[in-house]
């Protein structure tokens, strides 16, 4: 308990707001194992289903990150995994532009992630959450939280 | 109807008997496939031994979470009828038709009114031991099995009556009130006690109380106490007299009825009359009220103002008394019936004492018990003189000598004729009687009595010997010749007896026997119309509670005359036809000390009239009530009555026959568990801390009784260091069941691996033989459990476990596998107990004429798995044989099959189609949501603050209502939903519990019900995903609960209907593999009358089993792949391209082309088929290990199976070596077969050639199952098995000719060296050729191992994710031939259910595109990955095939200005759930 | 496979209008697009001609574009028309074209492309002061064909100054001027060779100095596109920077109306995910505190940079059509170039090459 109070406090008990968009086969039934394995990790993330993680929309991230989330994580199925066949490798060329727009206009690509985490992997989706947000705290806030000129 | 051969009509019916997993299934595939189904099960729900579950292996699902939709499918199916508490009695008729006689046992609840709500389960005081959490916690008599349950509705465990109660002449509910009192209802008990009895305080006291005789406490220490509870309850009500209400009484009746006698009959039937409206008078010879228990009981044992307290009450129902009026002095019967009494009862009592008929009676000094008594008691006391004797054994003679006492006689003897033994006193007061310095002398008659001046002075007696019983059963006393002598005394009382006093009711024209008393019938009915009898008048002397039993007779009798009933009635007597409950073995009682009540001490009270027991303060009372076993289940106290308000609850429910017709029968009804008591050295019912491994598993389940704390039993700590035994009860010739269970070891592995998640630093020791990790996955799963949780697993068989006395730790003996004796202390043993088939279902097959073998099992031949011995009787899951639960589930969709091609003509025939209310239009209404928040009982609700996630979601905009349910997934959460729906005008629904992924199809379901769109709905995630997950941080988890909900919400309100759209299904099926899985498959799809395409890219049909020449259990598989070629060649519904591929295919689930390419002109031939089975087999894997390829004398299994069909063994020293290749870190899974198939052939050899020798170097033999017996027979054989390490395997190396084996014996640690003639290798088995390549063809997962994956390991096992394609054989992982024939016909089943549909709803998160925005980029096009989009040559829009379009959205995001959208994940939802993520 | 054609006629003007009418009177087209003065001569605008008699005064040359040809040429391929038409496009509108024809919005079967050498344009007021000026004319003329840039008063817009391609490629026929003596005509495909046969024009030559010429200007331009865009990074880079410079957008969208590329019927912002209800927008405001009206603004601009960024050919288009003249062009050329160089794409350089956003590989990019 005590490690996690530091871990909290540093810095600044700034706590990550992360949103996720996880594919429906693989990275929510991850997560979902995570939590029949009872797996414990940060509370952070506000995850949203889709049925692929090829469906989600770039706008989807943009807004999330304009909205103030401190990351977004794009979860989807293994390569050659995906349910629908190849959702994930489209996921993958979306979310690298996304990065790429946000690194250009300083909005900081790192905030956002692109995983492969299968049905199976509940343990590394917990990795996955407890990665993020040590390294989102490294990041710091995004400083889009409080601006209003959008 | 049709009609079948024989001229009789085949009934489109199927009865399942045993509601597990396999019956579920069985039911579900038959129902699907348009049979009607009967779904029978003992227990009061279904779901079997699934649902007690907690995880399952090997991927840790949550058992119930997996089962829970299954449960509600088969709940809600239309064409499955369930019957729980049923049972099959016999079945009549033939195949096709068979009548089947159904007997439903009472539940006591009826099931269609019960809401399920709880409501009684507080009233209800018993707590029986909850056979569900393995007894380890307890549940109400009134209970629901588990919380998800289906039906969802209570009912009431009746074990029998119990045997207090029977015991009772009163038939006071001593279990019920005893219960109540426990649980701190007093006034309920009082008024228990005051339905038959109305002298609670009396009886209380001075009752004999026959029901402590029969308590089955006493079987265990001492009974219970149940008169001084009585007297604790009486006591406690009469300091609060507010509280004195009777039960109001359901009947009013009319009359006036004259009771004559004031003693414990009179008044009782007084008091039973009077609380039913009737106007009594009590007439009494004497000055008092009260009978024997004022004249006859002493006033130390009976206070009078006790006595006088309960007759006030009595008489405050409005009974008039005449005192002072006798019969036959004052008034006569005549007289009364002239006054206008309509019955009248004679309960005058026996207040004659009885005649000694001894010289001398007549003296001064001479009394006789009751009178004696009742002079004391009215107040006059005789002169006794110093030395008083007391001839008679009776409680008068006691109650006599103490009144003595009292009165001041120096010493006082009691003379009684038998000894002590046969003393009809109670013990008690014989106790109190020395204490106090009563004297007593036995086996001593009084001859005479000798007086001086006319008073007695001296007492003859003479002594007695005991001879044979007499009729009253007790040993007669024989008076010994010479024996007699005296005793100089001052006073005698002789209390021998009393009778009534017969003159008066001999007068009264009642006819009198030969001792006096009122010959009346058993409802009390006397010689003269009208007048009843009852109590010592009509018996002779009995007990106050025997004379209120009489009166409660005699009372009910006259009701049932002033009701106008003619004959005898009862009430509320005594439990005679009902069976007495047995011994509760389920209990395992704590040993504790009877109450003891305070006494005076004997030198104060010999002095005075005080009452020398004192009573039992309240907590001393309740913790005596706790002692209580509450042998009959129910007390029948009858609380839950008035607490139920749908008014469910019938105590009066009896079984019930019930015929249905049905086509077939398929028996499914499970396993039950080794009784571990039986293998007495592990000490599981003696040792607290020894627990089987339910109970363990119940004790890590969160919906467990500890709430999925591990805790020892004995002190509730959390255990440090754990030991599995493995195989109890398993793999035992001695008392246990032979076979090996098939599955304990993977629980085991299981338990360890949760018990080490729930424990932080647990140790984990399991003690196994072999480790039996055979089916998919197992070996990772079992190799993850040594190496990422640190479970140990010693090799050996414990031979004891003996507990340390202080720390109730368990020492474990046990010798190592080379040999040394060990001794280990652990603080938690787990019996991994085998199973075996349930007693009940073996019951049933042989009620039903099917043979079982001696295990009971209903064991198939071999390649004929399904069949039983009576035709159209079908057998699935473990009743055939151990098994786990993918192979259940496969077998309960083969023998569905089975069933279903039996019935094939009736198909539909009694099918119902489910009817939905009509669609209410939601256009142009403003969202209105409804929110429901989930506990799941404790699982969300023990982290996360439902009430508080409520509360949020009533600020959410739009939302309308909002409320927390118990259990959102259970019957009346979904009735509920329902009716909110009506209730609020609800348009859009949310629902927070668990995941969409297995219970948002239940909710949907719901929502259309309630005539809404399922579209409508929307559910999130707050336990795997938030409570589950953050337990530690509860306030945050509860947090981002309400974030999910606020985003779940903010996507409801913006939700569309989609209209339901339908799609053809091509009922033709194309079977893919022309081996044994493959043409079983095709020709069960045959009979049950599709058509099917079957491609095999060999040349001819068979397959591998064309090389397997015997089984393991010697059927032979050439002759039934022999018939299986000629049937599928010779069938005309199947098709059958040999030599042919699949070389592409396109479609869907219902539609499907596909093109084969073969045949000598490799032709191109397109099909068109509705659904895939993937039947491609696997082969034999390669090696080069141990010299293979590289010596003539290094063959594998399969090989040397082919030499010993050819008969051509080459030499006789034969080694096989286990494992080559397989469970290796190339290649981690077990192949499975090739233990049996070792055995196989080991057996085969040593049978074959006596003089040859067999070595197998084994790592686990797994045989599993019934297969056991085969590697039994093995070693009965003389093979010679011997393990290694993998780190040491053998070693080869040639000899010349011959070989040279090296290996090391582990059990000596020896190294040894063998030649042989012949090295045979189990290879293993490995994916086939080509697999990949279908894989990617269909688009199907492949395991890490490169075998086909199904669905789901444990429920899904013959299905693929995707619809329309089904899986069976070897192809899906190495098996054995009758498990492939299983599987194929699981996969043809799966099959039928889709291709007999004729069409199918399409998805609804089907893509479409808003044409007016759509300009045509073709982006969508190029990113869907199913053809399903074009672009309209003519209207240059994009246009959506919807049947082909799964929902992957992968369009809609292609699309840039969302013209593409896909239903349920518009941008638009996504953006909102965004937004509201950021709140 | 290049051959150069020299053209009949006296000016320039008169040798491309006399070889246009030539494509038309042969029948060797049905139409031409071509930029042509308008009556007033004061400006030069996009025309569709099909009577060879009405091609009066084409100008490609000219230093002005008012909207881009591609959109237009694109639109002349709607629907498969049977007729063949010439479109005189500068490389910027060549590369939005072939990107249209992926993206299904043009057929470029039936259209015979025409590119021209461009040095670079003005905005069309300061092209409308100046458009009379003849000596203005004979400068742009004299210096252009030395690959100079001939205003000495007028800056080239943005996007032309660091435009790297002056001479279009993946056309059919180009009218090459700079580094020639005169206006000649370059065949550089089979198409195109097939519309020159008929024509019996004198081949010449390619002129010596064109080569050296165009290799200097692409580098002289990279060097200047690479400082610009490192500049507009550095700055912009910055979320303050970033919101300061879109700050005046008046949402008015012509900048994606303006864009060739922008192909979208209606935009999704236009749409009705983006009509937000009164409650929303007063929710929104309330949970955020405060919001800028009209909302949305940054994530238009994000979104549009994620659609078209890796199909944007920097033709500034967008910023000319910019009331609020923010740097847009710079914006998408910044962002577009870094977009496309994950996936190695240039727009517009090859019909073949599929667009990033419709093809995807097993093996790419990490994973993160």
């Amino acid at each position: 308990m005590a490690v996690e109070r530091e871990e909290g406090q540093s810095p600044g008990d700034f706590e990550p707001r992360i949103v996720a968009l996880l594919c429906n086969w693989c990275s929510y039934t991850g997560a979902d194992l995570a939590g029949t394995s009872r797996i414990q990790y940060p509370p952070n993330i506000r995850v949203i289903r889709v049925m692929c993680s090829g469906s989600v929309d770039p706008m989807y991230i943009l807004k999330a990150i304009l909205e103030g989330a401190d990351g977004v994580l794009i979860g989807g199925c293994h390569a050659g995994d995906c349910h629908y066949i190849n959702g994930n490798y489209k996921a993958r060329r979306r979310v690298a532009i996304a990065r790429r727009v946000l690194d250009q206009l300083g909005l900081d690509g790192r905030r956002v992630w692109f995983r492969f985490i299968s049905a199976s992997e509940g343990r590394l989706f917990a990795e996955t959450v407890r990665e993020m947000v040590a390294q989102l705290k490294e990041i710091g806030p995004n400083p889009m939280r409080d601006r209003w000129e959008l | 109807m049709p009609e079948s051969r024989n001229g009789m009509s085949t009934v489109g019916a199927v009865l399942v008997v045993g509601a597990g997993i396999s019956g579920m299934q069985s039911a579900l595939d038959l129902a699907e496939a348009g049979f009607r189904v009967h779904l029978v099960d003992e227990a009061w729900a279904i779901g079997g031994t699934m649902a007690q579950l907690d995880k399952t292996f090997p991927t840790n699902d949550c058992a119930m979470c997996i089962l829970s939709p299954k449960l509600v499918e088969a709940g809600r199916h239309l064409n499955i009828q369930l019957h729980p508490g049923t049972v099959l009695e016999r079945l009549e008729g033939e195949p096709g038709r068979f009548r089947a006689i159904l007997r439903r046992k009472a539940r006591y609840v009826d099931v269609d009114k019960c809401t399920a709500c709880g409501d009684c389960l507080a009233p209800c005081p018993v707590e029986l031991p909850n056979p569900f959490d393995g007894n380890l916690g307890v549940r109400k008599a009134i209970y629901k099995l588990y919380p998800q349950a289906i039906p969802n509705a209570f009912a009431i465990e009746k074990r029998g009556v119990s045997p207090c109660r029977k015991a009772c002449p009163a038939g006071v509910n001593a279990h019920a009130y005893v219960a109540l009192l426990r649980s701190g209802r007093i006034k309920e008990a009082w008024q228990v006690i005051m339905r038959t009895l109305p002298f609670p305080s009396v009886c209380g006291r001075v009752c004999t109380h026959p029901c402590e005789e029969e308590c089955f406490r006493g079987q265990v220490d001492r009974p219970v106490a149940i008169r001084d509870l009585k007297r604790a309850i009486a006591d406690w009500m009469a300091e609060h007299p507010d509280q004195m209400e009777l039960e109001p009484c359901q009947e009013r009746l009319k009359g006036r009825v004259a009771v004559v006698g004031a003693g414990p009959a009179g008044l009782t039937a007084a008091y039973q009359l009077a609380r039913r409206g009737v106007s009594v008078t009590v007439f009494e010879a004497l000055p008092v009220l009260g009978g024997m228990m004022r004249v006859g009981i002493p006033a130390f044992r009976l206070p009078r103002e006790v006595l006088d307290r309960e007759i006030r009450f009595i008489l405050s129902l409005g009974i008039e008394v005449r005192l002072n009026s006798a019969l036959g002095r004052d008034f006569t019967l005549d007289e009364l019936f002239e006054d206008g009494y309509q019955s009248i009862i004679v309960a005058t009592g026996a207040h004659v004492s009885q005649r000694a008929g001894l010289p001398g009676e007549e003296l001064e000094g001479v009394f006789h018990g009751v009178d004696f008594l009742r002079s004391v008691n009215l107040g006059r006391s005789p002169r006794l003189g110093g030395r008083v004797a007391v001839i008679g054994g009776g409680n008068t003679a006691l109650d006599a000598a103490r009144t003595a006492l009292r009165l001041g006689a120096e010493s006082v003897c009691v003379y009684y004729r038998r000894s002590r033994a046969e003393m009809p006193a109670s013990d008690e007061e014989v106790e109190q009687a020395r204490a106090e310095g009563v004297q007593f002398s036995f086996l001593c008659s009084p001859v005479a009595l000798v007086g001086r001046n006319g008073r007695v002075t001296q007492l003859r007696l003479v002594r007695n010997r005991l001879a044979e019983p007499d009729a009253s059963g007790r040993r007669r006393p024989v008076p010994v010749e010479g024996s007699e002598y005296h005793v100089d005394v001052d006073a005698v009382i002789l209390a021998i007896g009393q009778r009534p006093s017969s003159e008066a009711l001999r007068q009264a024209g009642l006819a009198v026997d030969g001792r006096g008393l009122v010959v009346s019938g058993p409802d009390g009915r006397t010689s003269r119309e009208g007048v009843y009898a009852g109590g010592d008048v009509t018996t002779g002397p009995a007990t106050v509670v025997e004379a209120v039993a009489a009166g409660n007779r005699v009372a009910a009798a006259v009701a049932a005359v002033l009701r106008g009933e003619v004959g005898e009635q009862g009430m509320g007597g005594p439990n005679e036809e009902r069976r007495v409950a047995p011994f509760p073995a389920d209990v395992v009682p704590v040993p504790r000390e009877r109450a003891r009540p305070r006494e005076l001490p004997p030198g104060v009270r010999r002095t005075n009239f005080d009452e020398v027991v004192g009573g039992l303060s309240l907590e001393e009372a309740v913790a005596e009530a706790e002692r209580c076993l509450n042998c009959g289940g129910c007390s029948e106290c009858l609380q839950c009555v008035p607490a139920c308000r749908p008014a469910a609850i019938d105590h009066h429910q009896e079984d019930q026959l019930e015929e249905i017709e049905v086509g077939a029968v398929i028996l499914s009804a499970g396993f039950e568990l080794f009784d571990a008591r039986l293998k007495g050295e592990y000490g599981f019912g003696r040792y607290p801390n020894v627990i089987t491994s339910m109970q363990f598993e119940r004790m890590l389940s969160a919906s467990g009784p500890w709430e999925g704390h591990v805790r020892r039993p004995s002190d509730g700590r959390p255990p440090r260091r754990i030991a599995f035994i493995q195989c109890v009860g398993s793999r035992d010739l001695r008392g246990g069941y032979r076979h090996c269970s098939g599955v304990c070891c993977m629980y085991t592995a299981k338990e360890a691996i949760i018990a080490k998640e729930h424990v932080p630093g647990l140790e984990v020791t399991v003690f196994c033989m072999d480790v039996r990790a055979y089916g998919k996955e197992f070996e990772r799963y079992y190799q993850r459990a040594q190496e990422e949780y640190g479970v140990r697993y010693v090799r050996s068989m414990v031979a004891s476990v003996k507990e340390i006395p202080d720390s109730r730790n368990l020492l474990l003996r046990y010798s190592t596998e080379d040999g040394q004796l060990r001794e280990e202390e652990f603080d938690l043993v787990v019996l991994a107990v085998g199973i075996r088939p349930s007693s009940a279902g073996v019951e049933t097959a042989r009620r039903l004429g099917v043979q079982t073998d001696e295990d009971g099992l209903l064991r198939t031949r071999e390649l004929e798995p399904g069949l039983t011995s009576r035709p159209g009787v079908f057998v699935a899951g473990a009743l055939a044989g151990p098994k786990d639960i993918p192979e259940t589930v496969t077998e309960a969709s083969a023998v569905a099959a089975l069933a279903a091609a039996q019935l094939a003509e009736a198909r539909g025939q009694l099918a119902r189609e489910p009817r939905y209310p009509p669609e209410r239009s939601v256009e142009g209404e403003p969202p209105r949501v409804g929110v429901f928040v989930c506990h799941c009982g404790i699982n969300i609700a023990g982290t996360v603050d439902v009430e508080a996630v409520v509360e949020h979601a009533r600020g959410l905009p739009d939302v309308v209502w909002a409320e927390d349910l118990l259990f959102t997934c259970s019957q009346d959460s979904i009735a509920l939903i329902k009716e909110r729906v009506g209730e609020h005008q609800l348009n859009r629904v949310v629902v927070a519990s668990c995941t969409p992924r297995t219970h948002e199809p239940l909710f949907q379901n719901t929502i259309r019900e309630a005539g809404l769109n399922p579209h409508l709905f929307e559910m999130t995630n707050i336990r795997e995903q938030s409570s589950w997950v953050h337990r530690e941080l509860p306030e945050r988890a509860t947090d981002k609960a309400c974030d999910l909900v606020s985003m779940a919400v903010a996507k409801a309100r913006l939700l569309r209907p989609v209209p339901a759209r339908h799609f053809e299904v091509d009922p033709r099926a194309l079977v893919i593999g022309g081996g044994l899985a493959g043409m079983t498959a095709s020709l069960c799809l045959a009979a049950q009358g599709f058509e099917v395409y079957l491609v095999e890219r060999e040349r001819e049909l068979g397959g591998m089993a064309r090389r397997v020449k015997y089984t393991v259990g010697g059927d032979d598989p050439s002759g039934l792949v022999d018939r299986l070629i000629g049937e599928v060649l010779g069938n005309p519904r199947i098709r059958v391209y040999l030599n042919h591929q699949v070389e592409e295919t396109a479609g869907y689930v219902g539609n499907y082309v596909t093109v084969l390419r073969g045949g000598d002109d490799s032709r191109r031939t397109e099909i068109r088929h509705g659904a895939v089975i993937i039947a491609t087999g696997a082969r034999e894997a390669t090696t080069d290990q141990y010299l293979y390829g590289r010596h003539p004398r290094v063959v594998t299994q399969l090989e040397l199976e082919e030499m010993l069909a050819s008969g051509k063994l080459a030499g006789c020293r034969v080694v096989m070596i286990q494992c080559v290749g397989s469970r290796t870190p190339q290649r981690p899974y077990c192949s499975r077969i090739c233990c049996a198939e070792a055995v196989k052939n080991a057996v085969r050899i040593r049978e074959r050639y006596p003089a040859s020798s067999v070595v197998i170097f084994y790592r686990d033999i797994r045989t599993y199952g019934l297969l056991e017996e085969h590697y039994r027979r093995a070693r009965e054989r003389g093979v010679l098995f011997i393990r290694y390490d993998p780190e040491q395997p053998p070693e080869v190396r040639p000899d010349g000719d011959q070989l040279l084996v090296c290996g090391r014996d582990p059990a000596t640690g020896w190294s040894l060296e063998m030649e042989a003639d012949l090295l045979v290798l189990s290879p293993g088995v490995e994916p086939q050729d080509g697999t990949i390549q279908l894989s990617r063809l269909f688009k199907l997962p492949l395991t890490e191992d490169g075998f086909f994956a199904e669905a789901h390991m444990k429920l899904r096992p013959v299905d693929f994710a995707a619809d329309g394609v089904y899986l069976c054989g070897l192809a899906h992982g190495p098996k054995l031939m009758q498990e492939s024939i299983t599987q194929a016909r699981a996969a043809a089943m799966r099959a039928a259910v889709l291709l007999g549909k004729g069409r199918l709803e399409a998805r609804g998160i089907v893509a479409y595109v808003r044409e007016r925005a759509c300009s045509g980029c073709g982006l969508c096009v190029k990113s869907c990955p199913y053809d399903a989009r074009q672009i309209d040559p003519e209207s240059k829009k994009a246009r959506v095939t919807e049947v082909l379009c799964q929902g992957c959205g992968a369009c809609v995001v292609a699309c840039p200005n969302g013209a593409s959208q896909q239903a349920g994940f518009s941008k638009e939802q996504i953006l909102a759930m965004v937004e509201a993520a950021l709140r | 496979m290049s051959r150069f054609f020299r053209l009949d006629g006296e000016g320039y003007r008169e040798k491309l209008a006399g070889w246009l009418r030539a494509l038309l009177e042969r029948e060797i087209v049905d139409a031409v697009l071509s930029p042509q003065w308008t009556t007033s001569g004061r400006m030069v605008v996009p025309t569709l001609v099909r009577d060879p008699r009405r091609l009066t005064t084409p100008d490609p040359v000219a230093p002005v574009v008012s909207v881009s040809a591609a959109t237009l040429a694109a639109r002349l391929t709607f629907n498969q028309p049977q007729e063949r038409a010439a479109v005189l496009l500068r490389s910027c509108e060549v590369r939005a074209l072939v990107e249209l024809e992926k993206l299904e919005q043009a057929d470029l079967g039936r259209l015979l492309l025409v590119g021209v050498d461009c040095l670079g344009t003005v905005k069309p007021a300061a092209f409308a002061e100046c458009a009379s000026d003849e000596e203005i004319h004979q400068a742009w003329w004299q210096r252009g064909t030395r690959g100079e840039w001939p205003l000495e008063t007028v800056e080239p817009r943005s996007a032309c100054d660091i435009c790297l391609y002056p001479a279009p490629g993946g056309v059919d026929l180009r009218l090459a001027w700079i580094g020639c003596p005169e206006l000649l005509v370059e065949s550089v495909s089979p198409r195109g060779e097939q519309a020159m046969a008929s024509l019996e024009l004198e081949e010449v030559p390619e002129p010596s100095p064109r080569a050296q010429l165009l290799g200097q200007l692409a580098a002289d331009r990279r060097q200047r596109r690479e400082r610009t865009l490192e500049e507009f990074r550095a700055r912009h880079g910055q979320v303050d920077h970033l919101m300061e410079m879109l700050a005046p957008c008046i949402r008015c969208y012509n900048c994606r109306r303006a864009c060739p590329l922008c192909y979208c019927h209606e935009c999704v912002f236009e749409g009705p995910i983006f009509r937000h209800p009164s409650q929303h927008l007063h929710r929104w405001a309330a949970r955020r505190g405060i919001i800028e009206m009209p909302t949305d603004t940054l994530l238009f601009h994000l979104t549009r940079l994620n659609h078209m960024g890796s199909s944007c050919v920097s033709c500034g288009m967008c910023e000319a059509a910019c009331p609020s003249q923010l740097p847009v062009s710079l914006l998408f050329a910044a962002v577009g170039e870094t977009i496309q160089q994950i996936f190695d794409y240039e727009p517009g350089r090859d019909r073949e090459e599929e667009l990033p956003l419709a093809t995807f590989r097993e093996e790419e990019l990490e994973p993160r």
